[in-house]
């Protein structure tokens, strides 16, 4: 591994791995306690629709994936809140008609296309210097919104109603929030792929949150914990020429019922002293 | 504060979801110092009645005021403690910081929390006797403690009404004895007005009982005899048996604060 960093492209895949994992503990964070795995997967699978547009009107795919994502993150946030009834059905729809309109897109534009694979399984070994200032510039969005709202975070995630009732503008804090999931499942895009984008978002901060009750404590171990699982399977993924996405998810997802394990273990320990 | 002004008056309302009307024709005054008890049979709107009073559900017709104002601007008048029916144990989230809950929907998010902010949070918590375990997981607390941190949240906003839905709901039953206690002490400076299918405990604290499916029935009696109780009691079964409207009310103490 250590003679492999000195080539650049090695370089860039272990940096955005770290840069990946920042963004991707506190929003990991707040989509398991809001209980939006589901919206967020749907997010991800839908900007696969930008990625067609990107390459039908021959701009850059991440734009378009950028443009669909928070497209569909709005509009999906909208349908959770808004309809009272087959909410997930509708996501569900939406979540498709991202992908097939995506598909459908690349299909009718001729000519090679390009690294299209890395779009929906990940290519961290190919990612380009620029998109790693995008990276930056993620992290340092995500940061700064959720440091200035973390209480609104907070309080919308604990308990909605009391939330609004209390004067906390729960539909724009919504709304915010799906957004920075949008612009982060857009940047795990190159490292896992928008098809596994949910399996990195969401490990890290259900392992932290088995071992911590502090929601700043729960973002930091996932922060660490992302860093690890993308550290240690691009290693494997390296050194057993595998697809580096699918290992960092396999890595991340031992881990997670190793976890789940050890706290199982924990609490049988406790019951049977306190017992 | 005029102790002949209502601090939520509901006048002929109306509401309800979609094509069902939920609320029918309610009309009810809460004065300063009231203690009422509301109970009926479940689905029979008593949940509706506050999402009504609280702003989050728009009447079909009929007026709320909360001391003259409208719900959505008077709501921070009143002290809301919901009833958490599926607990999420794992939340990461201490007692302290729900209780700030209570601060967050009025301060910019550039805000930083004041001294007199954070002893409000502490008075609050010391009130109801969670100050000892201001900084433990809230998911660590059991039913009856937690309701307690919930009430604490309400008075940090230093409320004229406290409105509760089923707060005994996942509490033992000394627990329960120990949060109408509190409910009691609280109620000498403030209006309460909770909801509940618990008839037979609640009828023991509060100074008077409502009874409601889809129309209230409460008179603000001052009179209480036994049979009056009784019929109480029975209220909920007798409405969905005969759909007859009858008089309930129950004083248990004598005294009578409004006179």
């Amino acid at each position: 591994m250590i003679e492999a960093l000195q080539y650049e492209f090695m370089r860039n895949a272990l940096l955005a791995g770290l840069l990946v994992s920042i963004a991707c503990g506190i929003i990991g964070t707040l989509v398991v306690i809001n209980r939006i795995v589901f919206i967020s997967g749907g997010i991800a699978h839908a900007a696969y629709g930008g990625i067609g547009l990107g390459y039908f009107l021959g701009f850059d795919p991440t734009l378009g994936a950028i443009g669909f994502s928070l497209l569909a993150a709005v509009g999906m946030g909208a349908v959770q809140r808004k309809t009272r009834e087959r909410a997930d059905t509708i996501i569900g729809v939406m979540w498709a008609v991202g992908m097939a309109i995506g598909i459908v897109l690349i299909d009718l534009t001729k000519g090679y296309k390009a690294d299209l694979m890395s779009y929906l399984f990940g290519s961290i070994l190919a990612v380009p210097t620029s998109y790693l200032w995008l990276m930056l510039g993620v992290d340092v969005l995500v940061v700064l919104v959720t440091a200035l709202l973390f209480k609104q975070f907070l309080a919308m995630s604990f308990d909605e109603t009391y939330a609004r009732v209390a004067g906390v503008p729960v539909d724009v804090v919504h709304t915010i929030l799906v957004c920075l999931i949008a612009v982060t499942v857009v940047m795990m895009m190159r490292v896992v792929g928008l098809i596994m984008v949910i399996a990195l978002l969401t490990i890290p901060a259900a392992i932290g949150s088995l071992f911590s009750r502090d929601m700043k404590v729960v973002m930091l171990i996932a922060m660490i914990l992302g860093a690890i699982f993308s550290t240690v399977g691009l290693w494997v993924s390296y050194s057993f020429n595998l697809t580096s996405g699918a290992t960092i998810i396999l890595v991340s997802a031992v881990s997670y019922f190793v976890a789940l394990l050890i706290k199982g273990a924990r609490q049988r320990t406790m019951t049977s002293t306190t017992a | 504060m005029d102790a002949n002004t209502p601090l939520i008056r509901l006048n002929h309302v109306y509401a309800g979801y979609d094509q069902s009307i939920v609320l029918e024709d309610i009309n009810l005054d809460i004065m300063p110092l009231d203690f009422i008890g509301i109970v009926g049979p479940n689905g029979g709107g008593k949940s509706t009645l506050l999402k009504v009073i609280l702003g989050l559900l728009p009447v079909r017709q009929g007026i709320v005021t909360i001391e003259g104002k409208t719900p959505e601007e008077g709501r921070n008048r009143l002290g809301y403690v919901p009833q958490y029916a599926h607990f999420d144990h794992q939340f990461p989230i201490n007692v302290r910081q729900v209780v700030e809950m209570s601060q967050t929907g009025r301060n910019s998010v550039f805000h930083r929390q004041t001294r007199e902010e954070r002893e409000s949070i502490e008075r609050a918590l010391d009130r109801v006797g969670m100050l000892g375990l201001a900084s433990r997981p809230i998911g660590e607390l059991s039913g009856g403690q937690r309701q307690r941190v919930y009430i604490a949240r309400a008075l940090a906003a230093d409320p004229h009404v406290l409105l509760l839905d089923e707060p005994t709901a996942s509490i033992d039953i000394e627990g329960r004895a120990s949060v109408y206690q509190l409910l009691s002490e609280l109620n000498e400076k403030i209006a309460i007005l909770l909801i509940s299918h618990d008839i037979g405990t609640i009828s023991s604290f509060v100074k008077t009982v409502g009874c409601m499916s889809r129309k209230l029935f409460y008179h603000h009696d001052k009179q209480l005899t036994p049979e009056m109780i009784d019929e109480a009691y029975h209220c909920p079964v007798d409405l969905i048996a005969h759909g007859v409207p009858h008089r309930v009310f129950a004083l248990p103490h004598s005294e009578d604060p409004h006179a």
